[in-house]
């Protein structure tokens, strides 16, 4: 590190009375500490087969609990899954789906009725589903400005929004983008045996998005003007923090399955009792081939219904057990 | 191994052997290719520059005669080759050329020049242009994968940072220039000398300087205070060398300069070079041309001692100045790890590429089978309405988006190239050299210097070592010379009882009493017979050789005072040991010398003090072996002393009177070099007045021509030095430094293989051998020693039958494990340089190598410098083994850097090697400490961090690329852009550089005890390519475990891209550490607090970055973390990606354990029981050393 180090070295030999004196004087030998010299106190675990078995026993135990909870938990949720994008088509335009739901004229409400199959506690949340739409595609992803969402005086800030930033007469729409324009316009409106469900639309979006990142005095303008319309239109008299659904819908999921939050029910569903849902069919899925359901479920500590980690957590803790007694064996069969 | 190398400018009177120049000439290719390159292009400064780095061994010129032995110095300098120097007439000096001015500069850079030059230089590095492409790339706005920001940000901190090192370094370069360029000088100027600024002297200017001044640049002399011209001057800024040394001004010069009248004249010498022992060119001065070599030139940074004043001009200035010319810094070399990464780095960087082509290719068929949807599909919208008219937006054909989705995959993916690594290893290396250079068992007490680390980037290559090829004067041994006993007139005086007589011997001088500094064992016998004087014919013989001994050398007597004012110690100043070791001895016996000018030397004998005129002195030069004084003694007779290497001083000894003698002596020195001294073979012989006049004539002829002067001398030398009579010789003992044999013990046990490599006589390098214990007696020695090709030849085949007989009599194969010793007949090589120059000429490299290789011991002796290097090169050129040399004089540097890595000794020999070297130590013995136990942690930290940060980058990457895939192919990162950037530089970093720094796998207690243990280095332990798959493959299946649980987990659910992104994040960041936390081996506080601390400290930045509302992941760590699901994942992901790693390095440790692992588990449990009164041990061991 000090290449010139050494050199004085040489002088310090000759010529000096007391030599020795000098050399503790100018002594240039490292001062001790056990940082320098690497001697800091330190801990050196080995893997002795002590340790090896009981780590893997100590995953065992906790992780077939963890799985039997979990599994048990994921159990607990009632889900309903309907597709009904396919259903809901009348029968004389199954061929050209796609004209049906482009067009004005055709009815678009749909009835669906089922059972629900046990007794479902509220809040019951309801989600739309959907399959095959890439919401975490690049392009989509970009087409957006979170500016022109958060502030009025950013309201012309729609570079980034492309190709749904201004409209034909070059003013700004807000709010501008791809992902936005394309918000999901499907209803349902629900009836348990006959009497009429509220959606409550309280809470579906998070406190944080609406409170900091959609603005309370950005209204919506020029919305959805175009040529080409890609989904719902908003209320231009309510400020884009609270429009609900579009902040649900601006959360972009991470995989091209997946769900929304629609609303919520906020009623015991009993069980076997029949639920019938009115469906306006409005979104169109159909010129990509993408998949709509309409899904109602309770919710548990692990979130929705889920199995996959339960099966995991059991299947690496017996993994565990396994590899604890393979390892005693090994240990019994063949030791140093 | 001395040879005239390590005497500059001076003469050599040791036994060192060297070859003559026909045979130098063919050692190697290098030299003659240097020579060629030199008679091609003259005097220009790149044939010279080879000087110092030492491509040609470094060779001196003297007093005279300029000894070097290149066609330059017998050519005239032809007007375009030569500088012309107007003496005291600066400004016609300086119309015609422009030469230099005396400022110095040895910053790099300017204010101005700072930053384009600072960022030119950076960018040399492959790494950084690599990225500079990328943050370019993603600044087109088809392809701005990252903000602008964002993907400039890590280049730009690397950048700066080294911007503010090297700025800092230059500021502090500039700041001592500064003070250099103020210094005051006097120079002649209209009105007598006036103080100067050291910058605006010119060349050409007479300057004059007084004692104990610095040079300000380098001067011909001109005059001194001594009327013959006498200068003594030390250069230790220059090379070291605290010994002075004597520089002459041309008597013309110094008449001419007392005339009072202002000098005036031509200088015409050679333009400005690297080499600091040569210097040609000749002076005009009243139409007389004189000759000046080096012996005539001061050079900048010198210190003038022992002269009141000293009047030269100035011939160099600034940069052209020699000191500045070979102000260049420390050689550079690639490590060997650093090799094999950058071939694993190609492996991932065709990974990178595959990658990226698997994604547009996958892009290509997406956009190909949903080209008729991309117009309307919500979430691509080929077309934009906005404008009326439908037009493409962002989209440039099917092509153009496949060649975008590959660079902007590139992008994306572009750490898997780790340019942290680069940066890690940088840092990594300065902290290794750190704790190397605090080390206490690397400090020499002797000579008070600590471990240097002069090359930062082959720390690691220590721990690889299989040869070491080491000097042996001055790095086995001590280069301390001692004179033990000398044979005269065929009696060898060695048996009588020795000892040191209470002060030893003084002289009276003005009431004071000189005694000398050293004291010398003296033999009584031998004291008794000197002071008897010269009236026995044994008692005259006696006189004469000591009177030898006292007056052929070129020792300066300096007079020191000391604490007591009665006394006075003559310290003899010279730059042959020996000759110092010699001097002392006569002074001991009686003979002291007294005072030396470069007319007469005064010599107090038995309290008379004679006065001899020094008539002519012929330098040691290697040709000749042998240097000689010619003497006009008080009783007027001539006499001629000769003394020199038994080789050629027998054959210039007259043979046909005194053969008894001859024989005699002949036998002692054998005597002598078999219990290791060096011996020296003194002559003799009255010069007659005729033989007198014709040899000064020829003298006088010779030091003054200007064709071939050297070879004119030694001409003339070899005519005079003949028919000698022998007085006898003198044996010197080089004492072995402490813990050589241990050291060399140790090192054989660690498998490496030490060949020493020395310029001593056979009979001594073996007797050196012994007692270093290289050589054992039950080795069989194979001895080669031929004078023929031929012959050479045929003794190597049979050696290597003899060889291969012995091995296979033992039937162990010892050349594969390299722990020799325990395996049958080891066999022990011994080779000289004559029949090296054979070997090395050719084909017969190969058998040389064959032998070699299996035999334990190599001993080379009487090699050359170049033959140095050139066997380093034929084992560099074999093997793929690494290669350490490790000496301590000028020639050794050749093979200091001609090894993989060059070691070398802060000794008695000046600093060159160390200037050469890559590291530099006090001690030989202390290559055991810095091989086996920092060379090995070294080796075992770099290794490991080269794999783990493959890994750590490759691991990320792969999470990106699984993402990709469901993404239509569109290269979008979940993990955010900020997170992405931080990953590499920020989250993971810290912990692999305090762990590459920090950890050791075994303490230094086993690691000496076990010096097997070094051999994991040479097996590739820590880094070969089945690891590097191995990792690769448990990279994959991290990567796969880490995307594919959250993925399963939150499938068809609400989770959005931002959320999900942190837990990726989140789970890749812990798993890294924790793989890390793993392979710990030493957990101290400050790993703890790296690994955790990083953890910890990446957990607050993702709450940062999502804490801020203009970012798309708002506060969505916060809704994540709410659920249970997040947590479970986690902690699925961290045991599952981790188990199959911990698995196989159980199964590993258990089943088939290597060395260093089950050391370690003996460390752990063998040592437990005594490990509390270990650690007291060492404290109170320590404890003492501390004050």
């Amino acid at each position: 590190m000090d290449p010139n180090g050494g050199s004085s070295s040489a002088g310090a030999a000759d010529g000096a009375s007391d030599p020795a004196a000098a050399r503790r004087r100018h002594s240039k030998k490292p001062k001790y500490s056990r940082f320098t010299q690497q001697e800091l106190p330190a801990c050196k675990p080995i893997l002795t087969p002590g340790w090896v078995i009981s780590s893997f026993i100590f995953v065992g135990i906790i992780f077939i609990p963890i799985g039997l909870a979990s599994l048990f938990a994921s159990e607990r949720v009632v889900e309903i899954v309907h597709r009904y994008d396919k259903d809901c088509v009348p029968a004389s335009y199954r061929n050209d789906m796609l004209a049906y739901i482009q067009s004005n004229e055709t009815n678009k409400t749909c009835t669906r009725t089922f059972l629900v199959p046990k007794q479902m506690k509220s809040p019951v949340y309801i989600y739309y589903q959907l399959d095959n739409f890439y919401q975490n595609h690049r392009r989509y992803v970009k087409s957006r400005s979170d500016k022109q969402l958060r502030s009025r005086a950013s309201e012309n800030d729609t570079s980034s929004c492309d190709p749904e930033d201004v409209t034909a007469n070059k003013s700004a729409i807000v709010p501008c983008g791809l992902i936005a324009w394309s918000l999901f316009n499907d209803t349902y409106g629900f009836s348990v045996n006959n009497t009429l469900l509220g959606v409550s639309k309280k809470n579906i979006a998070w406190k944080s998005d609406q409170q900091h990142k959609f603005g309370s005095d950005v209204y919506p303008k020029n919305f959805q003007s175009g040529g080409l319309i890609g989904g719902a239109k908003l209320n231009s008299s309510i400020p884009l923090s609270q429009q609900v659904d579009l902040i649900v819908w601006m959360r972009t999921a991470a995989l091209p399955t997946f769900r929304k939050l629609y609303g919520k029910i906020e009623v015991d569903l009993e069980a076997n009792s029949e639920l019938t849902v009115v469906i306006e069919n409005n979104y169109n899925t159909y010129s990509f081939g993408g998949k709509k359901k309409l899904v109602l479920s309770t919710t548990s500590w692990i979130g929705g219904k889920n199995d996959f980690l339960g099966i995991a957590y059991i299947t690496l803790g017996g993994l565990s057990l396994f590899l604890a007694i393979s390892f005693l064996l090994i240990y019994i069969i063949k030791p140093r | 191994m001395r040879m005239d190398s390590n005497n500059p400018l001076g003469n050599h009177t040791n036994t060192e052997p060297t070859l003559n120049s026909s045979s130098r000439r063919s050692t190697s290719s290098v030299q003659s290719r240097a020579s060629r390159g030199n008679s091609v292009s003259g005097k220009s400064v790149s044939g010279v520059s080879f000087d110092l780095s030492g491509a040609r061994p470094v060779r001196h010129g003297s007093r005279g005669a300029e000894s070097d032995g290149f066609s330059m110095s017998q050519r005239e300098l032809s007007d375009e080759d030569a500088r012309l120097i107007y003496i005291n007439d600066p400004e016609k000096s300086n119309e015609r050329y422009e030469f230099a001015g005396n400022t110095v500069r040895t910053g790099k850079y300017s204010i101005l020049t700072f930053l384009p030059r600072n960022l030119f230089e950076q960018f040399h590095r492959i790494a950084y242009i690599y990225f500079l492409v990328i943050a370019i790339l993603n600044q087109l706005p088809q392809l701005a994968v990252f903000g602008r920001t964002t993907s400039v940000l890590p280049l730009a901190i690397v950048l700066l940072v080294t911007a503010i090192k090297d700025a800092y370094e230059d500021w502090r370069r500039h700041r001592s220039d500064q003070i250099e360029n103020n210094r005051m000088a006097r120079v002649l100027g209209d009105d007598g000398f006036q103080e100067k600024k050291w910058k605006n002297i010119r060349v050409g200017e007479i300057i004059k300087i007084s004692a104990n001044d610095t040079l300000p640049c380098d001067t011909v002399l001109l005059s001194t205070s001594d009327p013959t011209g006498v200068a003594y001057v030390q250069t230790i800024n220059l090379d070291g060398e605290s010994n002075l040394k004597t520089r002459y001004a041309r008597q013309e010069t110094i008449l001419r300069m007392s005339q009072k009248e202002g000098m005036s004249g031509l200088i015409k010498c050679e333009k400005p070079s690297r080499n600091i022992y040569g210097f040609q060119g000749n002076m005009e001065v009243d139409g007389k041309r004189l000759s000046l070599g080096p012996s005539n030139i001061v050079l900048r940074g010198c210190e003038l001692k022992n002269t009141a004043w000293a009047i030269g001009v100035a011939v160099y200035c600034g940069r052209e100045t020699k000191a500045m010319l070979n102000n260049s810094g420390a050689p550079s070399k690639r490590s060997r790890l650093e090799a094999y990464m950058n071939r694993e780095t190609l492996f991932l960087s065709l990974f990178l590429i595959s990658l990226c082509t698997i994604v547009s290719v996958l892009a290509a068929v997406w956009l190909r089978r949903h080209r008729d949807e991309l117009d309307y599909l919500p979430y691509y919208r080929r077309k934009s309405y906005a404008s009326g008219k439908p037009k493409n937006y962002n989209y440039y054909g099917w092509g153009w988006e496949i060649v975008f989705t590959f660079l902007m995959s590139v992008i994306v993916f572009q750490i898997m190239i780790p340019i942290s690594l680069y940066i890690s290893m940088e840092l990594v290396r300065v902290g290794q050299a750190y704790f190397m250079i605090q080390d206490n068992k690397l400090y020499d007490e002797a000579s008070n210097s600590r471990f240097q680390c002069r090359a930062l980037n082959i720390n690691e290559d220590l721990g690889q070592i299989k040869y070491v090829f080491s000097d042996k004067t001055g790095t086995l041994t001590e280069n301390k010379m001692e004179f033990q006993c000398a044979s005269i007139w065929g009696v060898d005086y060695r048996g009588g009882t020795t000892c040191v007589q209470g002060d030893g011997y003084s002289v009276q001088v003005d009431g004071q009493v000189w005694r000398p500094k050293m004291k010398v064992k003296a033999d009584l016998e031998l004291e008794r017979l000197s002071k008897s004087g010269k009236q026995t014919e044994e008692g005259k013989h006696i006189h004469d050789f000591f009177l030898a001994l006292a007056a052929c050398n070129t020792i300066v007597p300096i007079v020191v005072d000391t604490s007591d004012p009665a006394v006075r110690l003559i310290d003899y100043q010279g730059e042959s040991p020996d000759e110092q070791a010699l001097v002392y001895a006569a002074a001991a016996y009686g003979f002291m010398l007294m005072e030396r000018t470069s007319g007469h030397i005064v010599i107090d004998v038995h309290g008379e003090r004679q006065r001899f005129d020094v008539l002519g002195l012929h330098e040691f030069d290697s040709d000749r072996k042998r240097m000689s004084v010619i003497l006009g003694c008080p009783d007027d007779t001539v006499k001629v002393f000769v003394k020199g290497a038994d080789t050629s001083m027998f054959s210039v000894i007259d043979k046909f009177s005194n053969m008894n003698i001859i024989r005699a002596t002949e036998s002692h020195l054998h005597n002598f070099s078999s219990v290791g001294l060096r011996t020296l073979v003194v002559g003799m012989r009255d010069l007659n007045g005729s033989e007198f006049e014709q040899w000064k004539f020829a003298f006088e002829t010779a030091s003054t021509a200007l064709i071939g002067r050297a070879a004119l001398l030694r001409k003339i030398a070899s005519n005079i030095e003949n028919n000698l009579s022998i007085l006898g010789a003198s044996g010197i003992e080089d004492k072995l430094q402490q813990g050589v044999p241990e050291a060399i013990e140790s090192l054989r046990m660690a498998g490496i293989k030490v060949w020493v490599l020395t310029g001593d006589k056979q009979e001594t390098a073996i007797s050196i051998g012994y007692s270093s214990k290289l050589l054992t007696s039950n080795m069989t020695q194979i001895i080669i020693n031929n004078n023929s090709k031929e012959s050479c030849k045929k003794s190597l085949e049979d050696a290597i039958v003899t060889s291969k007989t012995l091995m296979t009599q033992s039937g162990v194969s010892q050349n594969t494990e390299g722990i020799s010793g325990t395996a049958g007949t080891p066999v022990a090589l011994i080779i000289d340089g004559t029949s090296l120059v054979y070997v090395l000429d050719g084909e017969l490299e190969e058998q040389l190598f064959q032998l070699a290789s299996g035999c334990s011991v190599v001993l080379c002796c009487r090699v050359a410098p170049l033959q140095k290097a050139g066997i380093v090169a034929l084992i560099k050129k074999r093997t793929d083994d690494m290669t350490l040399a490790i000496g301590d004089g000028a020639n050794d540097v050749s093979m200091i850097q001609m090894a993989d890595v060059g070691i070398g000794i802060s000794g008695q020999e000046g600093r060159q090697a160390v200037m050469a070297s890559d590291f530099a130590m006090g001690q030989f013995r202390f290559l055991v400490p810095l091989l086996l136990v920092h060379g090995h942690w070294n080796y075992q930290r770099m290794g490991y961090m080269i794999l783990y940060n493959f890994y750590r980058n490759a691991v990320f990457v792969l999470v990106l690329f699984w993402y990709v895939l469901y993404t239509c192919f569109s290269v979008t990162t979940a993990i955010n852009e900020w997170n992405s950037v931080l990953y590499s530089v920020v989250y993971s970093s810290v912990p692999t550089i305090v762990v590459a720094i920090l950890d050791k796998d075994l303490s230094s207690r086993t690691l000496l005890k076990h010096p097997q243990l070094y051999g994991s280095g040479h097996r590739q332990e820590c880094y070969n390519s089945k690891l590097f798959w191995l990792t690769m493959l448990d990279t994959l299946w991290q990567s796969a475990v880490i995307f594919f649980v959250p993925l399963f987990a939150y499938r068809r659910s609400v989770v959005d891209g931002s959320g999900i992104g942190d837990l990726w994040t989140l789970a890749v960041v812990i798993l890294v550490n924790i793989h890390l936390a793993m392979d710990v081996i030493r957990w101290t506080w400050i790993v703890h607090a790296a690994i955790w601390g990083s953890i910890v400290a990446t957990c607050i930045c993702v709450i940062i970055i999502d804490a801020i509302p203009s970012l798309r992941g708002y506060w969505a760590i916060f809704h994540m973390a709410k659920m249970g699901s997040f947590w479970l994942c986690l902690l699925c992901i961290l045991v599952a990606a981790v188990l199959p790693r911990f698995v196989v390095k159980v199964l590993y440790q258990y089943l088939t354990p290597c060395d260093v692992q089950i050391a370690r588990e003996a460390e752990k449990f063998g040592y437990s029981r005594e490990l509390g009164g270990m650690q007291i041990e060492m404290n109170t061991i320590l404890e003492p050393r501390q004050r």
